[in-house]
């Protein structure tokens, strides 16, 4: 599903965020994506779904050549994907519900369709009641979920979460692993950045560990706890 | 998939756009409206000058004034060799009598000095008719062809001042062409800069929307029909005026026209200039946002 080969990403600054980076990410795999802050998970996500591109390497995605992937091809090769972003990029004017709605409309969703579809998954992530709030005024917990909730609305055949928990209180956060391991026994492939090692050992998912812009750590299933 | 539309969705989004800049907006829409007024104005008064000098073309004639006491052999030969050039219809011999009565009704109705006049001072002439629709040079060649004809004391051909005025009104033409491309790049440079800033203050949303894989054709939507919106209802407005100031203005023209024309309402396409107007007002509007857009686009 998601192939890297010898991916390298350096910014035009001079910082090399990822070096010679390689993996393969099965089909429904649910794949962490771990490393201190600055190891690069960003960047590699952000490769994953091209908004930018790697200085060097071969990235394939559900059979696409994200280097050759024509500028016009980009918007239909995103729309296999969801996204949540570390810092969640709503739109603050728009209200909750126009948020995660506008995931769908950008598709072409037809607009009966789009209602019940934001409706439940706004029930999923708990945030029913607040859907005509406008997102500027929501709590960074309650921006995140939001976040969430515009990625999961897609119905994506991969979805890439960068830091998704990083905002919510334990709770929250075990819910929306839940709702994560959910639709991903449901065939979505998750690759999921954090640096929270608890929820790693606590899952026992796959383990891709980053530092430094490599590969450290890749296990199939992390087994001893900490 | 890729095919499902929102024109309602795309409209509303361009209506909440104006709206956010309501004030920009408008004043897009009112230099669109005064510069669509003014063409519409200059377009009015070139169609009308041109309804004037046409119909004079049409019946443009030339008099070919004959010595005095010419002989009827010379005027017979005289009026087969005007009928041979080609371009002439017809030749007519007014006599000294005749001219002088056609002179007398023509003026009749504005002054009565004529009556007073105790010898007839006019010359017999030749009034020739030349093929309908003949440009003002063919004629001034074919008056100066019978100028030279023995006999012909003097020609005249409805004017010296026809052909300048023919000139003026080409004159008038290409003024026109170039204050109206003037007008139509002042109307599409400033769409394209309204469009700019309001793109600008969506930046965010713009990005976001790329991020989660909206097509270049649904950002672009909402902000073609905003161009399109300032452009239509500025040119609406502009033909509006044109229109108001057409029925304020135009009846008390009648006379006016009657004396230069012999028709006291000429006809233009009013209806066509309005509508062409408008349609080219919302076409400046789209060119306007496409432009800004597209620079917008490629820049991100
Ligand atoms: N847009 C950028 N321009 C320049 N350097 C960047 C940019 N984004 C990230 N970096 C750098 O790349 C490295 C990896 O960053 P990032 O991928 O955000 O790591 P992580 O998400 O694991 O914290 C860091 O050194 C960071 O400073
Ligand atoms: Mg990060």
């Amino acid at each position: 599903m998601i192939r890297l080969f010898r991916v390298s990403k350096r910014y035009p600054e001079g910082v090399t965020a990822l070096h010679e980076v390689s993996l393969h990410i099965e089909k429904g795999e649910f794949a962490f994506l771990t490393g201190p802050s600055g190891a690069g998970k960003t960047t590699l996500l952000r490769l994953l779904f091209r908004e930018e591109r790697p200085t060097s390497g071969q990235i394939i995605i559900d059979g696409r050549n994200l280097i050759k992937l024509p500028r016009k091809e980009v918007p239909f090769f995103r729309r296999n994907i969801g996204l949540v972003f570390q810092d969640f990029k709503l739109i603050p004017h728009w209200t909750v519900y126009e948020n995660v709605a506008f995931a769908l409309e950008a598709l072409g969703t037809p607009p009966r369709e789009i209602r019940k579809r934001v409706l439940r998954v706004l029930g999923m992530v708990g945030l029913h009641g607040k859907m005509a709030r406008k997102a500027a005024v929501l709590s960074g917990g309650e921006q995140q979920r939001v976040a969430i909730a515009r990625a999961l609305v897609k119905e994506p055949k991969i979805l890439l979460a960068d830091e998704p928990t990083g905002n919510l209180d334990n709770e929250m956060a075990c819910r929306i692993m839940e709702i994560f391991e959910e639709i991903n026994t449901r065939g979505t492939t998750i690759v999921m950045a954090t640096h929270n090692y608890e929820l790693v050992s606590r899952y026992g998912n796959r383990v891709i560990g980053l530092d430094r812009g490599r590969v450290v750590e890749a296990t199939e299933r992390v087994a001893e706890g900490t | 998939m890729r095919g499902v539309n929102y024109p309602y969705y795309f409209l509303a989004k361009a209506l909440k756009g104006i709206k956010r800049h309501l004030f920009l907006n408008i004043v897009t829409v009112v230099i669109i409206t005064f510069s669509m007024a003014i063409f519409g104005i200059f377009s009015l008064l070139f169609l009308y000058t041109k309804g004037v000098v046409d119909r004079w073309e049409e019946r443009m004639g030339i008099s070919a004034y004959l010595e005095e006491g010419i002989d009827r052999a010379t005027l017979k030969a005289l009026m087969d060799r005007i009928r041979a050039i080609d371009g002439v219809e017809g030749v007519r011999y007014i006599s000294k009598e005749e001219a002088y009565r056609l002179f007398k009704r023509e003026l009749s109705s504005l002054s009565d000095v004529v009556e007073d006049l105790d010898e007839n001072p006019l010359p017999s002439s030749l009034e020739v008719r030349v093929r309908s629709g003949m440009e003002v040079e063919g004629v001034e060649r074919i008056a100066r062809e019978i100028g030279r004809l023995k006999g012909v004391e003097d020609v005249d051909f409805g004017g010296q001042w026809l052909k300048r005025l023919a000139t003026i009104l080409k004159l008038f033409r290409v003024s026109l062409v170039a204050l109206s491309l003037f007008l139509f790049l002042t109307i599409v440079l400033i769409v394209s800069n309204t469009i700019r800033l309001t793109m600008f203050s969506r930046k965010d949303e713009i990005e976001i929307m790329e991020l989660v894989g909206a097509t270049e054709r649904f950002i672009k939507m909402p902000f073609l029909i905003e161009g399109f919106l300032q452009g239509t209802i500025g040119a609406f407005t502009g033909a509006l005026i044109v229109l108001g100031l057409h029925s304020a203005i135009f009846p008390k023209l009648g006379p006016f026209f009657m004396i230069l024309s012999g028709n006291p309402s000429p006809r233009v396409p009013m209806a066509g200039l309005l509508l062409f107007m408008v349609l080219l007002g919302g076409a400046l509007g789209i060119a306007g946002s496409s432009f800004a857009v597209k620079r917008f686009l490629e820049a991100a």
